[in-house]
Protein backbone atom coordinates (compact mmCIF):
# COMPACT_ATOMS: atom_id res chain seq x y z
CA UNK A 1 0.00 0.00 0.00
CA UNK A 2 2.79 2.33 0.89
CA UNK A 3 4.50 1.45 -2.37
CA UNK A 4 1.35 2.23 -4.34
CA UNK A 5 0.86 5.53 -2.59
CA UNK A 6 4.38 6.54 -3.43
CA UNK A 7 3.77 5.62 -7.05
CA UNK A 8 0.62 7.67 -7.17
CA UNK A 9 2.51 10.61 -5.75
CA UNK A 10 5.18 10.17 -8.40
CA UNK A 11 2.52 9.92 -11.08
CA UNK A 12 1.10 13.24 -9.96
CA UNK A 13 4.56 14.75 -10.25
CA UNK A 14 4.85 13.26 -13.71
CA UNK A 15 1.53 14.77 -14.69
CA UNK A 16 2.64 18.18 -13.48
CA UNK A 17 5.88 17.92 -15.42
CA UNK A 18 4.09 16.87 -18.62
CA UNK A 19 1.68 19.77 -18.32
CA UNK A 20 4.43 22.24 -17.59
CA UNK A 21 6.77 21.19 -20.40
CA UNK A 22 5.19 22.50 -23.62
CA UNK A 23 5.71 26.26 -23.75
CA UNK A 24 2.79 27.36 -25.85
CA UNK A 25 2.16 30.80 -24.40
CA UNK A 26 4.02 33.64 -26.14
CA UNK A 27 5.67 35.96 -23.65
CA UNK A 28 5.79 39.61 -24.70
CA UNK A 29 9.33 40.99 -24.20
CA UNK A 30 9.65 43.98 -21.90
CA UNK A 31 10.51 46.49 -24.63
CA UNK A 32 7.43 45.46 -26.63
CA UNK A 33 4.95 45.65 -23.73
CA UNK A 34 4.09 49.30 -24.21
CA UNK A 35 3.36 48.62 -27.89
CA UNK A 36 1.13 45.73 -26.89
CA UNK A 37 -0.84 47.95 -24.52
CA UNK A 38 -1.25 51.02 -26.76
CA UNK A 39 -4.78 52.34 -26.50
CA UNK A 40 -7.06 52.65 -29.50
CA UNK A 41 -6.79 56.45 -29.71
CA UNK A 42 -2.98 56.47 -29.69
CA UNK A 43 -2.93 53.81 -32.41
CA UNK A 44 -5.42 55.76 -34.52
CA UNK A 45 -3.43 58.99 -34.06
CA UNK A 46 -0.20 57.22 -35.00
CA UNK A 47 -1.73 55.81 -38.18
CA UNK A 48 -3.15 59.23 -39.02
CA UNK A 49 0.29 60.86 -38.67
CA UNK A 50 1.81 58.30 -41.04
CA UNK A 51 -0.95 58.88 -43.57
CA UNK A 52 -0.42 62.67 -43.32
CA UNK A 53 3.30 62.27 -43.96
CA UNK A 54 2.49 60.09 -46.93
CA UNK A 55 0.02 62.66 -48.28
CA UNK A 56 2.66 65.41 -48.18
CA UNK A 57 5.16 63.05 -49.79
CA UNK A 58 2.76 62.21 -52.62
CA UNK A 59 2.21 65.90 -53.38
CA UNK A 60 6.01 66.40 -53.37
CA UNK A 61 6.43 63.61 -55.95
CA UNK A 62 3.62 64.96 -58.11
CA UNK A 63 5.27 68.40 -58.22
CA UNK A 64 8.53 66.93 -59.56
CA UNK B 1 1.96 37.10 -40.00
CA UNK B 2 2.04 38.53 -43.48
CA UNK B 3 5.34 39.04 -45.29
CA UNK B 4 6.32 42.16 -47.16
CA UNK B 5 8.50 42.49 -50.26
CA UNK B 6 9.80 45.04 -52.71
CA UNK B 7 12.88 46.83 -53.95
CA UNK B 8 15.04 48.10 -51.13
CA UNK B 9 17.41 49.68 -53.68
CA UNK B 10 16.38 50.70 -57.18
CA UNK B 11 19.20 51.33 -59.63
CA UNK B 12 19.21 54.68 -61.40
CA UNK B 13 21.57 56.73 -63.53
CA UNK B 14 22.78 60.31 -64.01
CA UNK B 15 19.43 61.07 -65.64
CA UNK B 16 17.35 58.94 -63.25
CA UNK B 17 17.99 60.05 -59.67
CA UNK B 18 16.07 59.70 -56.42
CA UNK B 19 14.30 62.55 -54.59
CA UNK B 20 17.60 63.58 -52.99
CA UNK B 21 19.40 63.72 -56.33
CA UNK B 22 21.45 60.56 -55.73
CA UNK B 23 21.49 57.26 -57.55
CA UNK B 24 22.77 53.73 -57.05
CA UNK B 25 23.80 51.39 -59.83
CA UNK B 26 25.08 47.83 -60.17
CA UNK B 27 28.64 49.05 -59.48
CA UNK B 28 27.72 50.44 -56.06
CA UNK B 29 29.47 48.56 -53.24
CA UNK B 30 26.72 47.49 -50.81
CA UNK B 31 29.12 45.40 -48.73
CA UNK B 32 26.69 42.48 -48.82
CA UNK B 33 27.71 39.53 -46.70
CA UNK B 34 26.90 35.98 -47.71
CA UNK B 35 23.97 35.92 -45.23
CA UNK B 36 22.31 38.86 -46.97
CA UNK B 37 20.04 39.35 -43.96
CA UNK B 38 19.05 42.78 -42.67
CA UNK B 39 17.02 43.91 -39.70
CA UNK B 40 13.84 45.76 -40.56
CA UNK B 41 12.88 48.98 -38.75
CA UNK B 42 10.16 51.56 -39.19
CA UNK B 43 11.27 55.01 -40.34
CA UNK B 44 14.91 54.08 -39.56
CA UNK B 45 14.08 53.93 -35.85
CA UNK B 46 12.81 57.52 -35.76
CA UNK B 47 9.09 56.82 -35.48
CA UNK B 48 7.55 58.34 -32.34
CA UNK B 49 5.70 55.13 -31.38
CA UNK B 50 7.88 52.23 -32.57
CA UNK B 51 11.20 53.96 -32.03
CA UNK B 52 14.36 51.88 -32.44
CA UNK B 53 12.66 48.53 -31.97
CA UNK B 54 13.41 45.96 -34.64
CA UNK B 55 10.12 45.07 -36.33
CA UNK B 56 11.29 42.38 -38.74
CA UNK B 57 14.05 40.67 -40.63
CA UNK B 58 14.60 40.66 -44.34
CA UNK B 59 16.55 38.73 -46.93
CA UNK B 60 18.20 40.56 -49.83
CA UNK B 61 18.21 39.22 -53.38
CA UNK B 62 20.21 41.12 -56.03
CA UNK B 63 18.25 41.62 -59.23
CA UNK B 64 18.85 43.42 -62.54
CA UNK B 65 16.84 46.49 -61.42
CA UNK B 66 18.21 46.68 -57.88
CA UNK B 67 18.19 44.86 -54.54
CA UNK B 68 14.97 43.06 -53.61
CA UNK B 69 13.95 42.41 -50.03
CA UNK B 70 11.56 39.82 -48.56
CA UNK B 71 10.84 40.64 -44.92
CA UNK B 72 8.80 39.21 -42.09
CA UNK B 73 7.91 40.43 -38.62
CA UNK B 74 10.03 39.39 -35.65
CA UNK B 75 7.91 37.07 -33.46
CA UNK B 76 8.04 39.40 -30.44
CA UNK B 77 6.43 42.32 -32.31
CA UNK B 78 2.78 42.72 -31.25
CA UNK B 79 0.56 41.54 -34.12
CA UNK B 80 -1.58 44.70 -34.00
CA UNK B 81 1.44 46.87 -34.91
CA UNK B 82 2.48 44.64 -37.81
CA UNK B 83 -1.12 44.28 -39.02
CA UNK B 84 -1.54 48.04 -38.97
CA UNK B 85 1.63 48.50 -41.05
CA UNK B 86 0.52 45.77 -43.45
CA UNK B 87 -2.86 47.45 -43.89
CA UNK B 88 -1.09 50.69 -44.83
CA UNK B 89 1.26 48.83 -47.17
CA UNK B 90 -1.71 47.09 -48.78
CA UNK B 91 -3.13 50.55 -49.55
CA UNK B 92 0.18 51.53 -51.17
CA UNK B 93 1.15 53.91 -48.37
CA UNK B 94 4.56 52.45 -47.49
CA UNK B 95 7.86 51.92 -49.21
CA UNK B 96 11.35 50.65 -48.39
CA UNK B 97 14.41 52.67 -47.51
CA UNK B 98 17.94 51.50 -46.76
CA UNK B 99 20.41 52.80 -44.22
CA UNK B 100 24.21 52.95 -44.26
CA UNK B 101 26.71 54.34 -41.71
CA UNK B 102 27.50 57.91 -42.84
CA UNK B 103 31.24 57.63 -42.19
CA UNK B 104 31.54 54.75 -44.68
CA UNK B 105 29.41 56.20 -47.47
CA UNK B 106 31.16 57.49 -50.61
CA UNK B 107 29.53 59.66 -53.28
CA UNK B 108 30.79 60.89 -56.64
CA UNK B 109 28.63 63.60 -58.17
CA UNK B 110 25.42 62.00 -56.97
CA UNK B 111 26.46 58.44 -57.77
CA UNK B 112 26.59 56.48 -54.55
CA UNK B 113 29.81 54.56 -54.95
CA UNK B 114 29.80 52.89 -51.53
CA UNK B 115 26.72 52.23 -49.35
CA UNK B 116 27.39 49.49 -46.77
CA UNK B 117 23.86 48.35 -45.96
CA UNK B 118 23.15 48.32 -42.26
CA UNK B 119 19.36 48.40 -42.07
CA UNK B 120 16.19 48.25 -44.06
CA UNK B 121 13.19 50.32 -43.10
CA UNK B 122 9.56 50.59 -43.95
CA UNK B 123 8.75 54.24 -44.49
CA UNK B 124 5.98 56.50 -45.69
CA UNK B 125 8.57 58.71 -47.42
CA UNK B 126 11.13 56.66 -49.37
CA UNK B 127 13.81 58.63 -51.24
CA UNK B 128 13.14 56.33 -54.20
CA UNK B 129 9.37 56.18 -54.96
CA UNK B 130 9.82 52.93 -56.91
CA UNK B 131 10.81 51.13 -53.71
CA UNK B 132 7.20 50.15 -53.01
CA UNK B 133 6.41 47.79 -50.14
CA UNK B 134 4.08 45.00 -51.30
CA UNK B 135 2.18 42.74 -48.94
CA UNK B 136 3.08 39.20 -49.90
CA UNK B 137 0.62 36.54 -48.64
CA UNK B 138 2.29 33.65 -50.51
CA UNK B 139 5.61 34.24 -48.72
CA UNK B 140 3.75 34.49 -45.44
CA UNK B 141 2.07 31.14 -45.99
CA UNK B 142 5.34 29.38 -46.73
CA UNK B 143 6.93 31.07 -43.70
CA UNK B 144 3.99 29.93 -41.56
CA UNK B 145 4.38 26.36 -42.85
CA UNK B 146 8.09 26.45 -41.93
CA UNK B 147 7.27 27.81 -38.47
CA UNK B 148 4.62 25.15 -37.88
CA UNK B 149 7.07 22.47 -38.93
CA UNK B 150 9.68 23.85 -36.51
CA UNK B 151 7.09 23.96 -33.69
CA UNK B 152 6.02 20.40 -34.52
CA UNK B 153 9.60 19.12 -34.29
CA UNK B 154 10.08 21.07 -31.04
CA UNK B 155 6.96 19.48 -29.50
CA UNK B 156 7.93 16.01 -30.72
CA UNK B 157 11.28 16.42 -28.96
CA UNK B 158 9.53 17.57 -25.78
CA UNK B 159 7.19 14.56 -25.88
CA UNK B 160 10.13 12.23 -26.50
CA UNK B 161 12.07 13.70 -23.57
CA UNK B 162 9.03 13.32 -21.32
CA UNK B 163 8.59 9.68 -22.41
CA UNK B 164 12.25 8.94 -21.68
CA UNK B 165 11.90 10.60 -18.29
CA UNK B 166 8.79 8.49 -17.55
CA UNK B 167 10.62 5.30 -18.59
CA UNK B 168 13.56 6.15 -16.33
CA UNK B 169 11.20 6.75 -13.42
CA UNK B 170 9.31 3.51 -14.14
CA UNK B 171 12.60 1.58 -14.13
CA UNK B 172 13.51 3.18 -10.81
CA UNK B 173 10.50 1.47 -9.29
Amino acid sequence: MEEKLKLQTKEQQVEVKVLASPKTTKAVPEDMRDLESLDHNTMAQWEQEIRERRKKYRSQITRR
Amino acid sequence: MTAISGFLIYFGSTSDRDLEGDYFNAQTDFDLTSRRELSLYFEHGMDSVIGRRRIGRGLITPQREGLWIDAQAVPELPARIWNSLMAMAHEGELGFSSGAPAHLVEREEGWIKRWPLIDASLTATPAEPRCIANVNPAKALSARAERLQRDYVHHLRAINETRLWLLEKAHAY
